[in-house]
């Protein structure tokens, strides 16, 4: 048998070539405009270009809407997205090792993913026509964003070993604590990675909420958030404003992502 | 390998960072450019002579192959003609003896006799003129001096043909071009503007003559080449050209002679004909190809009889004599795209520019101003777009204070839109186009007879006074169109305009006043009136669409529009067409009136709108102001600079615009006209930028469909617009 030449062109040379046409489309499509964007948050206005460095980021974060949006953002990741999880933590649990009957509801919540948005928000405006609080939001972005994470930690879920719960159970272990010991802990990177992915969503609400409330750029101020500030700025031709805000809140989203790989890196077997 | 996957990764990031940081285009020196390098078109700066006239102006005047002038002046015994050569020397001068007839033994001058004649015209040092009968005016004569000989002669005399034109001396033959009283019997005004022209022909030497071209000529020339090109009117409405002797005719329906005078164009070069346009010259060829339509513009008004081209010179009468300019040509045809939002284009001069819109809405509007878009040149917004406001704030716009006559129009247009159209940091950000407001109008024979005083009218306490007195009266042949979007909306800004608060009393009471003063109809502002009680039905019916004046037939009392609806002008328009109109219609757009339209209306009188009520004692009232801005990122911004520039001279010299300050300039001496000229120069005044008008209407309407409560309206809309102004 004929020997095969061996290529003379390293793997890794290979891997990079394969990745250019990608690196291009994300040097294009995403880091040249966020570059772009940057620069405009340090000049003072696009048709003079003055350079003012970090003056429109000390407005930005003065600016009292600003906050309330900031505040409004954090709070639906503080009390949105840990709901979420454990909605979505739960239903998945009983999924795969409670409820053999809830498995015939599984299509019902990987639903909320292919209805459409504006469908969506329909109906929420119907189911909740006199609700004057925020929570038909966060209901809403719990709906819509808990078919993924379902269907993440599910897939996690049959990733572990059976004999794992099995040596679990001979050692007399209840059904809580093995979830609590072995189950969560097994799948801690991929609900780490499910929270990442809820927080980078929660910083995304906006369609739903602009439907929701009949297409208005200024909802009720319980539900003003920062995709609201910055929707509002470009249509006020205010590009400094809104790419300060844009920088700080990729920045914000920078950070929880480090810390949320640093922490999937330590749980990962 | 990781060094090499980071090199590559920071050649990207390096690549990216410059390509942002470099786009520079259109961020050019605003202080340094110099705006009078640019050049367009044809100019007229390679050369400009004023000709000294020993008196103020010449009467008539004539070029000879020589690029000599011949003119006439005003004497009292005859008729003077001066020749100047090119520095304006003069070179000959010849006193004409009186031209007439002799009626029994008398001489008998004719009617413009010593002073002057219908036309005149010169070749080889030879001048001709015409001049018509004393008595009858159905005859004219034909003369000619020669310099040389100095001998005048009586070439013709042509009866059945006056009212001479234009004459026109080649090949041995003076073409004329004037009425001819038989065709003259048998003509359809209404058609088109001819009025019986014919071309007829004179031999010099035997003064026989004939009829040459009588298919509805309307004027002549000739061209360089010694061509006589005629043009006429198309038996299908148009018009067209044709060389003299030859059968080939061109339609043109690019010319836009003016149907109130008579039209008249001279030939530069062979094959483009120049022709006045109100105040500029307009450039297009026989052919009728637009695209190269150019102008001369920086010129100022033309005498339409008085302007002659000779090798690439333009003579043409001023008030101090005859100038003469080289026409340079730069041929630039750059064609300026505008934006607009508006659903139909703006009714602006192109000037001879080329000239396109293009419609969009306000999110393209902000996308394309701050992705740096070049693909528009202009933007066209008015004042009731909330865009306008935040263009002005964020700067984006290309500042027009060096450009010329901008800053004189400024001076010239009423005080509150000289405002408006400086920013805080001095920058002129717009051209102001024109204005719109809400007026009151009304008949007022009819009020006279139902003794009703509208002068009194102030506040909408008085209107609906007004109205309720018609009700009891049971009179209801009459109009109001007036609902509370408008009513609310106008309220907003009156209130609205030194104090951003809603939250207050007299917000509280208007929003009370306007909620027990309307039957609310969820959805349906249209149908929504002001009623002078609590009926469950209008108090005021309006029949069909209130957007069509051919609806209105009838008789009205109080009529509310606003006077700058171009849907307006279109349906009357068709209304007059099929002449079902009468007196008591009217149609008024404060920016661009057509004062042709008016003359039947006597009785219609203008009023300003009734406010809420008076704030700090003015009764403010608000105006929409139609504008131009430039975009700083345009590919074309010279032209459109030298565009903007010619709009502003425009402007600056309109009779009765609604925009001018100077009363002196409304010439018209209608009631409607003084009315419209004080509802535009009330003290009160100022220009609406408008507000996100959702952040107005979409919580007052559920006020008024009772679906929230005084309160929560008011606790709404307050940080709404805390947001808007703040955010």
């Amino acid at each position: 048998m004929k020997p095969t030449k061996k290529s003379r062109i390293p793997w890794n040379i290979k891997c990079l070539f394969c990745l250019v046409p990608s690196l291009v489309g994300i040097t294009i499509f995403f880091v040249i405009p966020y570059f772009r964007v940057l620069y405009y948050s340090l000049i003072d206005n696009q048709f003079r270009r003055n350079f003012v460095w970090l003056d429109n980021y000390v407005k930005t974060i003065q600016n009292e809407y600003f906050q309330l949006a900031f505040k409004n953002s954090l709070l639906l990741i503080l009390i949105a997205v840990p709901a979420l999880i454990l909605s979505s933590l739960s239903i998945s649990l009983m999924l795969s090792f409670g409820l053999k009957k809830l498995r015939v509801l599984r299509t019902a919540f990987v639903l909320p993913l292919v209805i459409p948005t504006a469908s969506a928000a329909l109906i929420w405006a119907t189911f909740f026509a006199n609700v004057d609080n925020v929570l038909p939001v966060y209901l809403l972005f719990i709906w819509k964003n808990i078919g993924i994470c379902i269907i993440l930690m599910t897939a996690a879920f049959t990733c572990i070993d059976d004999s794992v719960f099995e040596a679990a159970k001979l050692d007399g272990a209840k059904r809580f604590t093995i979830h609590r010991k072995i189950t969560i802990p097994l799948i801690m990177p991929t609900l780490i990675f499910s929270i990442l992915i809820s927080i980078v969503s929660s910083f995304k609400v906006f369609k739903e909420t602009y439907l929701y409330y009949g297409g208005t750029n200024y909802p009720p101020q319980y539900s003003y958030t920062l995709q609201y500030y910055m929707n509002n700025n470009f249509l006020k031709l205010d590009y400094q404003s809104l790419a300060a805000s844009a920088v700080f809140t990729s920045l914000l989203v920078f950070v929880i992502v480090i810390i949320g790989l640093l922490l999937q890196r330590r749980y990962t077997w | 390998m990781k060094k090499l996957i980071s090199t590559v990764i920071i050649v990207f990031l390096t690549l990216s960072l410059l390509s942002s940081c470099n786009n520079d285009k259109g961020n050019k020196d605003i202080i340094n450019y110099d705006f009078h390098d640019v050049k367009i078109n044809f100019t007229a700066d390679d050369d400009d002579f004023l000709y000294e006239m020993e008196k103020d102006r010449p009467i008539l005047f004539a070029i000879d192959n020589n690029g000599y002038l011949y003119y006439n002046e005003l004497t009292q015994n005859f008729m003077k003609v001066t020749v100047l050569g090119l520095d304006g020397e003069k070179i000959d001068e010849a006193e004409i003896e009186p031209i007439g007839v002799w009626e029994s033994g008398e001489f008998i001058p004719y009617p413009n006799g010593a002073e002057s004649f219908n036309c005149i015209a010169v070749k080889d040092n030879v001048l001709y003129f015409t001049d018509s009968h004393p008595f009858t005016r159905d005859s004219t004569a034909v003369f000619s001096y020669n310099f040389n000989t100095k001998e005048q002669v009586k070439i013709a005399e042509i009866e059945g043909f006056n009212d001479v034109r234009k004459i026109i001396p080649l090949d041995g033959k003076l073409y004329l071009l004037g009425i001819d009283e038989r065709l003259s019997q048998n003509i359809n005004p209404a058609k088109n503007n001819y009025k019986g022209e014919s071309i007829i022909s004179v031999a010099l030497q035997t003064g026989e003559h004939e009829t040459v071209f009588d298919n509805m000529p309307f004027m002549m020339a000739e061209t360089e080449d010694g061509v006589l090109i005629i043009s006429a009117y198309a038996e299908n409405g148009g018009y067209y050209f044709k060389k003299l002797n030859s059968e080939n005719i061109i339609p043109n329906d690019n010319l836009n002679f003016s149907n109130s005078e008579e039209p008249n164009f001279e030939m530069y070069g062979s094959e483009n004909i120049i022709h006045d346009s109100d105040k500029f010259l307009v450039f297009l060829p026989v052919d009728g190809n637009s695209e190269t339509r150019v102008i001369v513009n920086n010129l100022p008004s033309i005498n339409r009889k008085n302007f002659a081209v000779k090798s690439g010179y333009l003579f043409y009468e001023t008030g101090s004599g005859v100038r003469r300019i080289k026409l340079s040509e730069e041929v630039n045809p750059a064609v300026l795209n505008m934006a607009h939002y508006s659903v139909l284009p703006p009714i602006i001069e192109n000037f001879g520019f080329g000239l396109t819109f293009e419609q969009i809405d306000t999110y393209e509007l902000s996308l394309s101003l701050l992705s740096l878009d070049s693909n528009y040149d202009m933007y066209n917004i008015n004042s009731f777009s909330d865009i306008s406001d935040n263009i002005r704030q964020k700067g984006a716009f290309y500042p027009l204070n060096d450009v010329p006559y901008v800053n004189e129009y400024l001076n010239a247009v009423f005080p509150y839109v000289r405002e408006a159209a400086i920013n805080e940091d001095g920058d002129i950000w717009m051209l102001p186009i024109y204005l719109h407001t809400n007026g009151l109008l009304y008949n007022e024979k009819i009020c006279e007879e139902y003794d009703i005083d509208i002068a009194q009218l102030n506040t909408s306490e008085d209107l609906i006074e007004i109205l309720a007195t018609l009700k009891s009266r049971d009179i209801t042949e009459y109009y109001d169109i007036t609902h509370p979007q408008f009513f609310f909306e106008r309220s907003f800004y009156q209130i609205m305009r030194k104090n951003n608060e809603f939250n207050r009393d007299d917000f509280r009471e208007m929003a009370l006043y306007i909620y027990d003063n309307i039957n609310y109809i969820k959805d349906d502002w249209s149908y929504n009136r002001i009623t002078s009680d609590t009926n469950p039905y209008p108090l005021i019916q309006v029949p069909g669409s209130v957007n069509r004046v051919a609806d209105l037939r009838g008789r009205y009392l109080l009529y509310r529009r606003g006077v700058g609806d171009y849907h307006m002008q279109e349906s009357f328009n068709r209304a007059l067409e099929y002449e079902d109109y009468d007196d008591d219609y009217f149609w008024a757009n404060l920016g661009k009136v057509d004062f042709r339209y008016f003359e039947n209306y006597k009785h219609n009188r203008f009023i300003l709108y009734p406010s809420v009520k008076a704030v700090e004692g003015i009764h403010v009232n608000d105006v929409t102001l139609e504008f131009i801005t430039v975009n700083p990122h345009s590919e074309n911004l010279d032209v459109v600079l030298e565009y903007i520039s010619a709009l502003a001279e425009y402007q600056l010299n309109l009779e009765n615009s609604f925009i001018l300050h100077d009363e002196k300039t409304y010439s018209m001496d209608r009631h409607f006209v003084k009315d419209a000229y004080e509802i535009l120069n009330y003290e009160g005044n100022f220009i609406r930028f408008s507000l996100d008008s959702e952040l107005i209407y979409s919580d007052f309407e559920k006020f008024l469909g009772d679906e929230i409560t005084l309160d929560e309206y008011l606790n709404r809309a307050e940080f709404k617009i805390n947001a808007y102004l703040r955010e």
